[in-house]
């Protein structure tokens, strides 16, 4: 009697595909729990994405969830045709233009005259050894030139912001964590274990989420890659009716699995930024945007 | 600063009219997280199209549509040079215009 | 003809009163009746992102059309918007309504040879983390 033992090449392939993604979660956690380069991370992290979404592109995941979520995608695009963000980027542009105090302007600031640079923070400040992030420079720039420092959640500064990313949309992120600066590394380490660390009432971790179950569905929602959860702020989030930032969507996602919020601008939330926006180099900016 | 964005875009031998208000459209029904009281009702009740001075469209309204109210509308025919007109009245009694032509 | 089409003057209060959809639509209609047609077209998610602003087209290619209106099944006022048309204009309107609840949103055309009308059912979630 002969006994069928073979695998059709459907099967097989699928225990294959399985094994490499097994694979790849195990060396996702064994990275976060050793101490992997800031380089080797954002390769594991890139590979394991492409190997669950094997359609899209690097530049693909600027969109977010409607990258991998068609039905999303087609609201998304009818608001596009006008966006509400639109009233931001030109209050920005006219606050940008504007004086400071002492006469001197926010292009005084910055690169380039603060054109297409958004896409470098955030930047590791090796004089102030902190994190500082597009919305942290603005307020250094007006310290720095006798002007008040503009609330950070608030519509000033998010249309400055907007401004700013508006200018450098389509500009891969690049962000640098400096190899010869110890606690710069040591800041984005910190960002990389906040991302992993299980916390909460609910004792998720970010990854639990945004890598072990991305594209699953959380209720009626579809998890989104942390690939590109950076380059698109700020953001009109159609809950909040208007702009809002990073850091805020960050406390409200930390709120949502009954897990501590940190402050705007904390040092917490400046090294998840730092560690989020580093390992999604190369996908480009985005902002400002529109999401639910 | 005018609440009223236009865009116009010649479209087979038509033209579509866009525009983008900012208003909050409030029903009514929305509490102040810091009062706890309701937060009044205030949303546009009726918005006008004019084309080189004559209505074209009128639309009554209630605080069903969103927060920063889009409309598109779709003008028979349209040249370049010709004056779109959108204007707005709200609940309160507050008023807006916007002038745009067609390029 | 067209006396419909007037400079914004009285919003018509009682059209936008609470009700449920039923006296909505009668108060629209005013006591007539509306012929489901698929000569309207209405452009809706199935699932909306966000009840507080979901995209819609309504567009149509009956004769004779005077205005087109929108109305929301189970919003606590349904009539949403009511647009009187010109034969200067389409009558397509593209907006961006509220949603309290999973709804059928009815799309009616008003023409010269009554009322006709079409729906589409929209799927109005809670997000598991985004809320």
């Amino acid at each position: 009697m002969k006994l069928n033992r073979s695998f059709n090449t459907q099967q097989s392939k699928q225990y294959i595909s399985y094994c490499y993604k097994l694979f790849c979660i195990l060396l996702i956690i064994f990275s976060a729990l050793s101490s992997a380069s800031p380089l080797q991370d954002q390769t594991q992290l890139r590979r394991y994405y492409q190997e669950h979404f094997p359609n899209l592109t690097l530049k693909d995941y600027s969109n977010g969830i409607y990258a991998i979520d068609p039905v999303a995608r087609q609201s998304w695009q009818a608001i596009e045709e006008f966006p509400p963000y639109e009233n931001a980027i030109e209050q920005g542009e006219r606050l940008f233009a504007a004086a400071l105090p002492d006469g001197k302007q926010y292009a005084d600031c910055f690169d380039n005259k603060g054109m297409g640079i958004a896409n470098t923070y955030p930047r590791w400040d090796t004089a102030k050894q902190i994190v500082v992030t597009l919305a942290a420079a603005i307020n250094e720039c007006r310290a720095h030139h006798h002007a008040d420092e503009l609330a950070y959640n608030q519509a000033d500064m998010l249309n400055v912001l907007a401004y700013m990313a508006y200018t450098s949309r389509g500009k891969p992120i690049n962000v640098v964590v400096p190899e010869k600066d110890e606690n710069a590394l040591q800041a984005y380490e910190q960002g990389k274990a906040f991302y992993y660390q299980r916390q909460g009432q609910l004792n998720f971790a970010c990854a639990t989420c945004h890598i072990q179950n991305v594209g699953k569905k959380l209720r009626a929602e579809i998890l989104s890659p942390s690939l590109g959860h950076t380059n698109n702020w700020p953001t009109y989030r159609l809950k909040w009716g208007e702009m809002g930032s990073l850091h805020r969507r960050f406390a409200e996602c930390l709120a949502n699995i009954q897990a501590k919020a940190y402050p705007e601008q904390s040092v917490e939330f400046r090294n998840l930024e730092y560690f989020l926006s580093y390992t999604s180099n190369g996908v480009p900016i985005s902002g400002p945007s529109v999401r639910k | 600063m005018s609440s009223i964005k236009i865009r116009s875009k010649r479209m087979d031998g038509n033209t579509q009219i866009r525009t983008l208000i900012s208003h909050p459209m409030e029903h009514g029904r929305n509490k102040d997280k810091t009062t706890n009281k309701l937060i009044p009702m205030h949303f546009i009740q009726v918005l006008t199209v004019r084309h080189n001075g004559k209505v074209v469209a009128a639309c009554n309204m209630g605080a069903g549509v969103s927060k920063d109210p889009y409309f598109a509308f779709m003008l028979k025919g349209g040249e370049a040079g010709d004056e779109i007109v959108i204007d707005w009245v709200d609940n309160l009694g507050n008023k807006d215009s916007a002038t745009h032509k067609i390029s | 003809m067209w006396k419909t089409v007037s400079a914004a003057v009285g919003w018509p209060v009682s059209d936008f009163a609470p009700m449920n959809v039923d006296a909505a639509t009668k108060q629209l209609l005013k006591g007539k009746t509306a012929t489901e047609t698929d000569k309207i077209e209405l452009t809706i998610p199935e699932i909306a992102e966000n009840g507080a602003v979901v995209p819609v087209t309504v567009s149509s290619s009956l004769e004779g059309i005077k205005s087109v209106a929108l109305i929301a099944e189970f919003n606590p006022v349904p009539l949403a918007i009511q647009m009187f048309v010109t034969p200067d204009i389409e009558p397509t309107l593209s907006t961006r309504l509220k949603l309290a609840e999973t709804s059928f949103v009815y799309a009616f055309a008003e023409t010269e040879n009554g009322w006709f009308s079409t729906r589409k059912k929209v799927k109005v979630t809670i997000g598991g983390c985004g809320g």
